[in-house]
């Protein structure tokens, strides 16, 4: 992982912890992929992904979320929640974005709750 | 910064159009572009139209959540005229058109990927429904102003680009909303090169014509080939009477919906003349295709419908077109929906004798069988005869007849006597919701076309003689209140019934000359 991707990920945890989200897990791994963070708030399970550009073109970070990338997560997720046991309990996926100037400042970080959804249509387990 | 933003537009279903508000929902979260409401396929395609054209113009595409609705939700949008709006409703959404006069523009369009704005199909129908409702003001495609023009009481702004548009709606460009001079148009008739004058001989042909002409009869030409039945049929819509503005709007509409219309004709001014080839399918000659559209017949609409080669056409397209024939209107019922289109025409047929063309020709000898003769005739079945009111001969002429110069009428003095008989028979139907002798029914005929003793006399000897069916009977009589009118005659006489009983040669049982 690039040196930015993970200072990245240490500004979202931070901000999530300040927003009082219980982080549970960071960089889960499974063979599926990896999900960024894992965290609850509200009884909720958030499942988020982080992206970080140095860029001023701040709109390409939130383009580079596309389908594929949605449906790895939402599988990896399925799997996680299997894993531990927390079948029945309520989720989310969320997508942090975070931009930062040329020192490495944080510029701006826009955190998109819901960003995408689990469509029942779509057989997730089929690939 | 709005949200949410609705532009009003329309579009066209069977021949009405339909006001559809396009609603336009930007917020954040990742970039998803959808757009519902029952679009088709061009409509989803917008998307991809609408995102480049935006870009292009300079102008910024929201990276967010935008969805668009396309309300009512239950009627199928076609066709890419959304385009406009949605790029309208995004930029308004966005904050990047400031305005509160959105909601007064009816707006449509189609898109290219530079930003300019295309001609649509089907303003017309558009500019109808908006001068029934209370939006006034449209944004149209240049290439579409003057057709939307046409309807008074309307302001039409032709835009060329979404640029334009979009400084037009910030109050930063002025746009003059277009106007035209409707009389003008319509009575710019073009130089017809057709005209009666041009036929030799065929005398006896060319009255039937003028006969079918003053009471919207249908004709049927019997004749060898080369005979001259196209060249006559060709001239027929020069005989008919001049079209009201009514009847231009109601062809233009149609031709609008079919593409038809031809560049810088903002109206149709003239009686369409259409001449199907016979290998037509049902639903060219009627109208038809997964999104109905307006076939042969509706487009004859107000004019003349020629079959050339009569037996050729296949048989179902020939019976289906029985309906529109009796009705003026064609309902065309697909499993979703069903829509009507106008298809009040001047049925044209024609045929040869037999399948080789020549029988009963004076010189030239036949060479079918009885038989093949039987099974060309037996195509043209009896109930769509039964439409048809008049039987013509066209005998082949001489050539020496083509070298006399014989006085020969212009189509104009013909059209003269036509509208004059027509004016008799509007007079006529006043009270019956009937405007020629053609759609007279068993009743009307019973109380209009009154025959006395002697005329009875030589009608009853006449079906005898010629072995006529008794679907003659009414035709006759038809025929004989036209030929009536014409001569401005308030009874039937004798000379009248005469002419209109040899005007009958499909129904003598043994047909032959």
């Amino acid at each position: 992982m690039s040196k930015v991707g993970k200072y990245g990920e240490e500004i979202a945890t931070q901000y999530l912890l300040r927003e009082g989200y219980n982080i549970k897990e960071r960089n889960y791994r499974s063979s599926l992929g990896e999900i960024d963070i894992i965290c609850e708030h509200q009884g909720i399970i958030i499942f988020i992904e982080v992206k970080t550009r140095c860029s001023e073109k701040f709109g390409y970070a939130s383009e580079s979320v596309d389908k594929n990338k949605q449906k790895r997560i939402i599988i990896n997720s399925l799997n996680y929640l299997i894993r531990k046991n927390l079948k029945t309990s309520k989720l989310r996926f969320d997508v942090i974005l975070i931009s930062l100037s040329n020192n490495n400042t944080i510029n701006q970080i826009n955190h998109i709750k819901n960003a995408f959804d689990l469509e029942l249509k779509k057989d997730y387990f089929n690939c | 910064m709005f949200l949410l933003s609705k532009i009003n537009s329309a579009t066209v279903f069977g021949i009405e159009a339909y006001p559809v508000e396009v609603e336009v929902d930007v917020r954040p979260g990742l970039p998803i572009f959808n757009v519902v409401g029952l679009p088709d396929t061009a409509v989803q395609e917008s998307r991809e139209r609408v995102r480049t054209a935006i870009k292009n113009s300079e102008f910024e595409f929201p990276l967010q959540r935008i969805t668009v609705n396309l309300a009512p939700a239950d009627i199928k949008k076609e066709g890419p005229a959304f385009d406009l709006p949605i790029a309208i409703g995004i930029l308004a959404a966005n904050g990047q058109i400031k305005t509160n006069l959105l909601g007064e523009y009816l707006i449509i369009g189609e898109l290219s990927l530079d930003g300019t704005i295309k001609p649509i199909n089907g303003v017309l129908p558009i500019a109808l429904m908006a001068n029934k409702s209370v939006k006034k003001k449209l944004l149209v495609p240049r290439g579409n102003a003057q057709e939307a023009a046409i309807i008074k009481g309307l302001e039409v702004f032709p835009v060329y680009s979404l640029y334009q548009v979009v400084d037009f709606l910030n109050g930063k460009l002025l746009i003059d909303s277009l106007r035209v001079d409707i009389e003008e148009i319509f009575n710019k008739k073009l130089n017809n090169q057709l005209d009666f004058a041009e036929i030799k001989g065929q005398e006896h042909a060319k009255r039937a014509l003028e006969v079918a002409a003053a009471g919207g009869h249908n004709v049927i030409m019997i004749g060898p080939p080369g005979s001259g039945k196209t060249m006559l049929a060709r001239r027929l819509p020069t005989i008919l009477p001049s079209l009201t503005l009514e009847e231009s709007i109601e062809i233009t509409k149609l031709y609008s919906i079919a593409n038809l219309l031809p560049v810088d004709t903002p109206l149709i001014t003239e009686r369409p003349f259409r001449a199907p080839h016979h290998t037509i399918s049902n639903s060219g000659l009627i109208g038809g295709g997964k999104i109905p559209k307006p076939g042969e017949i509706s487009l004859s609409h107000h004019g003349v419908l020629f079959l050339d080669e009569l037996p050729e056409f296949s048989r179902s397209a020939l019976e289906s077109l029985r309906q529109p024939l009796e009705d003026g209107i064609v309902t065309i019922s697909r499993s979703l929906n069903s829509v009507i289109y106008t298809s009040s025409f001047m049925l044209v047929a024609s045929l040869n004798p037999c399948p080789c063309g020549f029988y009963g020709d004076p010189i030239k000898n036949c060479t079918c069988s009885l038989s093949q003769i039987i099974k060309y005739r037996s195509k043209i079945s009896g109930p769509l005869l039964d439409r048809i009111d008049i039987h013509i001969e066209v005998p082949r002429i001489n050539y020496r007849e083509l070298e006399e110069s014989a006085k020969v009428e212009s189509s104009l003095l013909i059209r003269e006597r036509v509208e004059k008989a027509r004016k008799i028979q509007l007079k006529r139907f006043i009270d019956e919701n009937i405007y020629n002798n053609a759609q007279m029914s068993r009743r009307q005929i019973e109380k209009f076309c009154y025959i006395d003793q002697e005329c009875k006399n030589l009608l009853y000897k006449a079906m005898d003689k010629l072995n006529l069916s008794t679907r003659a009977y009414d035709r006759i009589l038809k025929v004989s209140r036209t030929i009536a009118d014409l001569e401005e005659a308030e009874k039937i006489n004798l000379s009248h019934l005469s002419e209109a009983i040899q005007y009958r040669s499909l129904d003598r049982k043994l047909w032959l000359y």
